[in-house]
């Protein structure tokens, strides 16, 4: 390496270009490292948002479900009476034409 | 410029250096100064979290639509942590979380006074605004953490085929039922299971490799709507006639598929740590025996029919009672009804009828029956702890007073599970199903995993389970509480049973009986297969007054809840 520098730098022609690429490497590298560091930063907060509204979501999912299970556990025939709904089944008869059933 | 060139080397020389100074001093504060917390930091992307990173698979019903439902899920909250060490003013602080949250200031001031300890617990499972409210009074040593765990948004609903998930010493497993069945399904923090995403690609390919069973999720074929249905029916039943147990199972029976499992009592796997009795989350369809009684005459009559030795129409001469040496067989009213049929054996559910067809049948003949309906071997249910029923004295025995009362469902030891899978071959063209209630295990990044009905073997010929059929619809037409319960445009067969049960020391108890009712609709294409029990019933002497009524409700709701054409 100091061989590779002691030879740049006595050759007029290189050393300048050699300098400059230098200067340049440095310089771009510590942009890229400013550029991924903030894009991480930036991605993290924006995955702790998703996460968090998943969580909501999934608890608002959870409280919509206890509530559907628990309304259907009400459905029953008793529920239905309550409501004045009538059972028609006494009133259905069965008429069969050929192969096939209907109801009247 | 030679000059100029090495001083500008230089000067890049010194920012370097200065630079690796810089690394050098940051290295070794990261290292040295707080690598134990580092360390800690690492540990935690890579070994098991604590009960406050608390994950697991979930559980799901399906319904008849196909769409899941949550039967066991995970949800979060928060707990609230005190570090008695700092808080100063505990009255202060007390009185200011108290308008948040409920918490008894004895309980409180107990754990502020707690000066040697530097982490209490005050509450748990708290919502995430009361948090939020806790966090915005900034009290030193008062904190909030993020907690997960266990939900069962149904409460009680299938509890035993469920199970819960609570503490074996420091660590949180699935006890009983399915959390318990498939504990290496669900569980997500176990064996050091990691957050780092490089570490987990690592971990999952090892699990491949090492053929572990994938994590995933479960779907059961319980299906929420007919499971609430069914535990209304036995809760009514034990309600009435306060037994000390009952349950039911309703069943596909042409696929083995579950679609309803209860026995009560039960319990909210929510707060199973308030149950009193532990005996509470035993399951007594898989995990208990029961002698059955004349529920198993179709089962004999069907070997019977099956093998040519009998036609509905053979008849014999009841004296209602048969002797085996000293031992007295006779039917459950002591009479005798002359030259009767077989079609009347089932309807009067006369015993010496019974031990008749399996006179006809032949002992060994029969006892290979009972073996081929499965009552040999344990179902394979997937469901922990099932027991194996007892028919040991009907397998080369001599003694044919055994068999005698084997052939009425006396004598003999039956799980729920293992009777409803014999059941099912009355039902479906005379085939035994395997009976199960996971419908499907879906894996994580992988194909799922999906059960298929597995035919366990052939025990009856079509024909005999078209002739058993036919007889058990006229008992349900013609004899079932004077047929009262016929429904006009749907066939039902059905059978009740009354057995008395078995002392410890041999006998039987006087009044103790335990009552059974199975039943299948529409009979010659059967989509549903429902058995009830009920254990040491008060104030009610057969099970076709028990039992009937809430068969035929609970037949009726699966007939317009599945929208079943009428066969009639």
């Amino acid at each position: 390496m100091t061989k590779v520098i002691k030879k740049i730098s006595k050759s007029e022609k290189i050393r300048p270009a050699a300098f400059k690429l230098f200067l340049t490497a440095v310089f771009s590298l510590s942009v890229l490292y400013i550029y991924f560091v903030a894009a991480i930063i930036t991605k993290t907060i924006d995955s702790e948002k998703k996460l968090k509204t998943i969580s909501n979501k999934e608890e608002q999912n959870t409280e919509l479900e206890r509530k559907y299970i628990g309304f259907v556990g009400k459905l029953d025939a008793d529920y239905a009476r309550a409501n004045n709904l009538v059972d028609y089944g006494e009133k259905i008869v069965y008429v069969a034409r050929y192969n096939s059933i209907t109801r009247r | 410029m030679k000059n100029e060139f090495k001083f500008r080397i230089r000067l890049v020389y010194f920012f370097v250096s200065l630079l690796g100074i810089v690394l050098i001093t940051r290295l070794f504060f990261i290292q040295v100064v707080r690598g134990d917390y580092y360390a800690k930091e690492a540990n935690r992307q890579h070994f098991s979290l604590s009960a406050a990173g608390f994950d697991r698979g979930s559980i799901y019903f399906s319904e008849k639509s196909g769409r899941v439902i949550s039967a066991a899920t995970v949800k979060d909250g928060f707990q609230v942590v005190i570090n008695p060490m700092d808080i100063k003013d505990s009255e202060a602080v007390y009185h200011e979380i108290s308008t948040i949250i409920n918490i008894d200031k004895n309980y409180f001031m107990e754990r502020a006074g707690r000066k040697n300890d530097p982490y209490e617990v005050l509450a748990h499972r708290v919502d995430e605004d009361a948090a939020k409210k806790i966090k915005q009074l900034n009290i030193k040593g008062l904190s909030v953490f993020k907690e997960y765990w266990r939900y069962y948004p149904a409460d009680n609903l299938a509890s035993h085929v469920l199970g819960f998930v609570g503490y074996r010493g420091d660590e949180l497993i699935g006890r009983y039922g399915l959390e318990a069945q498939y504990e290496r399904v669900l569980e997500r923090n176990s064996q050091k299971s990691s957050v780092n995403s490089f570490a987990e690609i690592f971990s999952d390919i090892k699990k491949i490799i090492s053929g572990d069973p994938q994590e995933g999720d479960i779907v059961l074929t319980i299906e929420p709507t007919v499971q609430f249905m069914l535990e209304k029916e036995v809760n009514k039943i034990m309600e009435k006639y306060k037994g000390s147990l009952a349950g039911g199972i309703i069943i596909n029976p042409k696929s083995g598929e579950i679609l309803a499992m209860s026995t009560m009592p039960n319990f909210n796997p929510n707060f199973y740590s308030k149950v009193d009795d532990i005996s509470v989350f035993v399951n007594p369809v898989v995990e208990n025996v029961f002698e059955m009684g004349s529920i198993i005459k179709p089962l004999t009559l069907a070997a019977a029919l099956n093998e040519g030795s009998i036609r509905p129409d053979t008849v014999y001469d009841d004296k209602g009672y048969m002797m085996f040496d000293s031992a007295r067989v006779s039917n459950y009213d002591n009479k005798a009804r002359g030259i009767v049929n077989m079609q009347e054996v089932l309807n009067q559910s006369l015993n010496t009828g019974a031990v008749f067809a399996m006179q006809k049948l032949g002992k060994e003949k029969f006892s290979e029956y009972m073996i081929n309906y499965g009552f040999n071997e344990k179902t394979g249910i997937e469901l922990p702890n099932e027991v194996n029923s007892k028919i040991s004295n009907i397998i080369k025995n001599k003694r044919e007073l055994e068999y005698a009362t084997a052939s009425f469902g006396q004598g003999i030891a039956i799980t729920p599970i293992a009777m409803i899978k014999s059941l099912i071959g009355l039902a479906n063209g005379g085939v035994i199903m395997q009976p199960y209630i996971v419908k499907e295990i879906n894996i994580k990044g992988l194909k799922n995993k999906k059960t298929e009905p597995k035919i366990i073997r052939q025990v009856l010929k079509k024909e005999t389970s078209e002739e058993i059929s036919r007889m058990l619809a006229n008992t349900v037409d013609k004899a079932l509480l004077d047929g009262k319960y016929k429904m006009n445009n749907y066939t039902i067969a059905a059978k009740t049973g009354t057995a008395q049960i078995a002392k410890k020391e041999g006998g039987y108890y006087d009044n103790e009986y335990l009552h059974s009712f199975f039943g299948y609709a529409p009979a010659f294409d059967a989509r549903f297969l429902t058995f009830l029990f009920i254990e040491k019933p008060q104030g009610v002497q057969y099970a076709s007054h028990s039992l009937t009524i809430p068969f035929m409700n609970i037949t009726k709701f699966l007939l317009n809840y599945y929208e079943v054409p009428p066969d009639r």
